[in-house]
């Protein structure tokens, strides 16, 4: 079973987030933007990180950007769930160093699917 | 927590979004080079878009989608 960290400012999405997983046995630490984001990813050491891209203080980018620097962070699988669909900002968070990407509105089987496969239990 | 309805959730995030936007559209009217409320009205409209969507309610994500494209105008000047 996994510790999911969802970051995104909807607090609604956050919700479903928990709702889908935590009946699935993964427990899940909620951050409101990419700095309380990066914060909870130092303290909670989560399996796997969930994060939207438009947030403000810090967003989706510049927190990916921030986890890869840090060194006890390493392998950390990172998801991104944002509306957005385009290419180029695709291949920007992929050399940013995110691991996949997930566009909203999503199922939640989508979800478990993704957590079970980037999490190895 | 965990046993809140997400939609419930939703409906009251939107009716918080749908004031900060009109408040920020409002203040636009005096101060329309003012940039954190041009992007605190985009942030509104994005996130009604995105979670709206996500909660089944296609017409309000459609209709925020196009408000939020001309929107998008403004915010790149």
């Amino acid at each position: 079973m996994a510790t999911v960290l969802t970051v995104d400012d909807s607090p609604s999405i956050r919700q479903m987030i928990k709702v889908t997983l935590e009946p699935a046995g993964h427990s899940v630490i909620e951050a409101g933007d990419g700095a309380q984001g990066l914060a909870k990813a130092q303290s909670s050491r989560p399996d796997l990180v969930i994060t939207d891209l438009n947030m403000p203080t810090m967003n989706g980018m510049e927190l990916i950007r921030a986890l890869r620097k840090q060194p006890t962070l390493t392998g950390l699988p990172i998801v991104f769930l944002t509306t957005e669909s385009n290419d180029a900002l695709k291949q920007e968070a992929k050399s940013a160093g995110a691991t996949g990407w997930i566009t909203k509105p999503f199922k939640p089987e989508q979800l478990l699917a993704v957590v079970a496969k980037l999490v190895r239990s | 927590m965990s046993s809140i309805d997400p939609t419930e959730v939703f409906r009251q995030e939107a009716s918080e979004l749908f004031e900060t936007l009109e408040g920020a559209l409002l203040d636009l009217c005096q101060r329309p080079d003012d940039r954190e409320l041009v992007d605190s009205a985009f942030r509104a409209l994005h996130t009604i878009k995105g979670s709206g969507a996500m909660f089944g309610f296609d017409k309000v994500a459609a209709f925020t989608h196009e408000f939020e494209t001309a929107f998008e105008l403004v915010r790149k000047g």
